[in-house]
């Protein structure tokens, strides 16, 4: 096994003793920083990779079964044949956001450069080793995920037997060329970009955050399905569907010539991409000397903007932090991006009333407070983080009152997600003609909830803003909080729905809410008189 | 030994290292002086490799630095100001893995750290992750990793700092002792005291040009005796200097 490994690496220009001990570091290191993480985290609410992978894993197996039901139902269906899509449609995103978290944005930033870029190693061999350290993942990826799916195959496929090898070669050429493809792609990327932009690059895929992106797809699924019947034949582009297609008598000389194209796009990511991406013994290159000027950013408006919801000197600084976060601090950014476009996406659903459904007052209602909801949740939690705590020293020293800098960050809030949201919520509430009562009363209620749930999170973390450093891979912790936000959401919208049925709950809620928020933000007061609000972990 | 020969680099309309032209000989403890900005860290960044250089080249230990880059990195040892691990390693893990790269078996890997280790008093720590080491005990084991293959050449950017003063003076000896085995050892440093008590040599390098090669002691006589800071002083008072490509 040893020598065929050492074989391979050779194979792809490696030298096996370059290569090996670094693969068994790279693993170490990434078991010892979660080990680390875990260690200084208070109530050690931290997955380690390794349960992650097998969440992930487990997630897999459960769409498996789902993929094989697909299978059984749609044998015969389609041409090319739609079970065969879905299989590898589904393959494709798990290992995606599989292979695309664990090494782009090491290799966009180039981490090793600054570890070992003296070492007698060439770009090949450190290319190879991060390689390594996923390939044997995603296989398991592909294996949990695709089994059972591909033995259906061998029972509904078309022709049976044949679509079923055919299938899992191309299944595994899938695995083969998205990772290969990936470690191409992002090396290549960072070459032609230069190492400041590709470090700013990879913060925005450092938390896993491509793993929502399908979901940003949402609005636009009706056209691309549309386009799609309309032109069929784009499917024959996707790789692995052109073995399918091939395993189908009905496909005729497309698909081959797709089979074709398929292994020729392969041979090319894997030959010429390799040596482009890997080429050149030498190391990569350090960061250049930085010698522009800095000029305006947009995001130097927003202290003007939020000032309604943040008026005294604690709302000043951290509006000036948020501004300085949102122009520097790029995975701050790319993760707030990201979180503002999935909202967006939400709003689009629940105010749509194509989804709306036979009541329209009920969608609006539950859609528009889960997004508002996920908002005030994860806004508070993504602007403890950023990437230079220790910048916060000044603000350490300073005579600043924890309650009003707690009362800046859920002004912030507010003005970046709750306002927003009332308004999109309320125009769209009375451009479809509902009564303006009913709709001030729903947006009251949202209003106050969004307060409340605001408090609570500030009583469970009560944190000064950016005063947290960011980890190396956010989304073990993120994952543990998602679950934690979900059946807070759950709960909420079994609140809202008894409020929406039900008029004395709604009448109960409008006039307990009220007291709720006094009487948590007077706990709340007390509880952070005179601390530190995780200030004196700056000097940390 | 090391040989620069019109050795320059630029970064876009600025001059970093302008056509510097010099040979650091082995045995001897060549300090590399200069003000903030001067150029020292680009001139050792492409002495290592790791930058290309934009006009010019220069040999380290027989190898060119542009045609030979792998060549280079096997010979040489380096301590970088601002040196960067694998924190979720151990120190253990990390000499492990700076020595296989190198063709090292473990128990000499194990054989020439242990006495390296036990020197600067971090032996006690070799099993704990590096992410928890202060600022100074991870220099040592920079300073361990640089040394394990016994390299013919060895950089040091700023290798004291964070040191307390029993590990700067063990730091000191052993760089008396490699230079004395025919080690080349360049010294980069701001710290001048340090410099007077380590160095035998100098290359004091201003706007990116070099203005003084030579030993310490023909400095100093041929600034009539006047300590290192003065001279420092007078060599490096021009800051007008322009460092745009003409």
């Amino acid at each position: 096994m040893t020598a065929l490994r050492d074989r391979l690496i050779r194979l792809a220009g490696g030298e096996p003793a370059a290569v090996r001990p670094l693969t068994r570091a790279l693993r170490a290191n990434a078991r010892g920083q979660h080990a680390m993480l875990r260690e200084s985290t208070r109530r050690q609410t931290v997955m380690s990779a390794e349960s992650l992978h097998v969440l992930g894993l487990v997630l897999a197996g459960l769409a498996s079964v789902i993929l094989v039901l697909v299978t059984v139902m749609l044998r015969g269906r389609g041409d090319p044949p739609v079970a065969a899509i879905a299989l590898c449609g589904a393959h494709l995103l798990f290992l995606t956001t599989a292979v695309v978290g664990q090494i782009v944005p090491a290799l966009l930033c180039d981490e090793d450069a600054g570890v070992l870029g003296w070492w007698p190693l060439t770009r090949r061999d450190v290319l190879l080793a991060r390689l390594a350290t996923v390939l044997i993942p995603a296989l398991q990826t592909t294996l949990a995920l695709t089994a059972l799916p591909l033995l259906a195959f061998l029972f509904t496929g078309r022709p049976p037997v044949a679509a079923m090898l055919l299938l899992t070669f191309a299944i595994l050429l899938q695995t083969l060329v998205v990772a290969f493809g990936t470690a191409v792609f992002t090396t290549g990327t960072a070459r032609a970009l230069g190492p400041r932009r590709a470090r700013r690059l990879a913060s925005l895929f450092v938390d896993n955050n491509i793993s929502f992106m399908p979901f940003l797809l949402l609005p636009f699924g009706r056209t691309l399905v549309g386009w799609v019947r309309l032109h069929p034949g784009v499917l024959d582009w996707l790789p692995p569907v052109w073995f399918a297609a091939f395993a189908a008598p009905a496909a005729g000389p497309a698909a081959l010539r797709g089979m074709a194209l398929a292994l020729s796009l392969c041979a090319l990511v894997g030959v010429l991409g390799w040596r482009v991406a890997s080429g050149g013994g030498g190391a990569p290159a350090t960061a250049a000397l930085q010698t522009a000027k800095v000029h305006r950013h947009p995001a130097d408006l927003l202290p003007w903007l939020l000032r309604p919801w943040m008026r005294d000197r604690e709302g000043w600084v951290v509006s000036r932090l948020l501004a300085a976060h949102l122009r520097e601090d790029w995975r701050f950014a790319g993760n707030l991006l990201m979180i503002v476009a999935v909202a967006a996406v939400m709003m689009w659903y629940a105010t749509s009333l194509r989804h709306a459904g036979r009541d329209a007052a009920e969608a609006l209602l539950l859609g528009g407070s889960q997004t508002m909801l996920m908002l005030v949740m994860a806004l508070p939690y993504l602007s403890t983080y950023s990437s230079s705590p220790r910048a916060l020293w000044i603000v350490a020293l300073a005579d600043l009152d924890p309650e009003r800098l707690l009362a800046a960050q859920r002004g912030m809030v507010r003005g970046l997600a709750v306002v927003p949201i009332l308004a999109v919520f309320g125009l769209r509430a009375l451009s479809y003609g509902m009564d303006p009562g009913y709709v001030a009363v729903a947006l009251a209620l949202m209003a106050s909830e969004a307060e409340v749930l605001l408090l609570i999170f500030q009583w469970f973390q009560p944190e000064m803003a950016f005063s947290r450093e960011f980890t190396r891979d956010q989304s073990s912790q993120n994952i543990v909080r998602g679950f934690a936000l979900a059946g807070v959401m759950v709960l909420a919208t079994i609140v809202n729905l008894l409020a929406i049925t039900y008029l004395p709950v709604r009448v109960a809620l409008l006039a307990g809410i009220p007291l709720l928020f006094w009487y948590l933000r007077r706990r709340l007061a007390r509880r952070v008189a005179g601390g530190r609000l995780n200030l004196a972990a700056v000097a940390d | 030994m090391i040989h620069l020969n019109s050795l320059s680099r630029h970064f876009g309309q600025l001059v970093a290292v302008d056509k510097v032209t010099c040979v650091i000989p082995s045995g001897v403890i060549t300090a590399l002086l200069g003000p903030n900005g001067a150029g020292k860290t680009t001139t050792l960044n492409m002495l290592t490799t790791l930058l290309e250089p934009s006009e010019g080249t220069a040999s380290v230990a027989g190898h060119d630095i542009r045609a030979d880059g792998p060549a280079v990195r096997r010979a040489i040892g380096y301590v970088p100001e601002h040196g960067t691990v694998y924190e979720g390693l151990s120190a253990d893990e990390y000499l492990e893995l700076a020595g296989r790269i190198r063709g090292l078996s473990s128990d000499e890997i194990r054989s020439r750290a242990t006495p390296l280790l036990e020197r600067f008093d971090v032996a006690e720590a070799r099993g704990r992750r590096l992410g928890t080491f202060s600022k100074g005990m991870l220099r040592k084991i920079l300073v361990t990793a640089a040394l394990l293959h016994r390299p013919a050449v060895l950089f040091l950017d700023e290798p004291m700092d964070g040191l307390d003063v029993r590990s700067q003076k063990e730091l000191a000896d052993l760089l008396g002792e490699l230079a004395a085995g025919g080690t080349c050892i360049v010294y980069s440093s701001h710290v001048l005291q340090q410099v007077e008590e380590v160095c035998s040599r100098v290359l004091l390098i201003h706007a990116g040009r070099l203005c003084w090669e030579g030993s310490l002691t023909d400095l100093q006589a041929a600034h009539a005796g006047h300590d290192l800071r003065d001279i420092f002083l007078e060599l490096t008072a021009d800051r007008t200097a322009d460092r745009t490509i003409s």
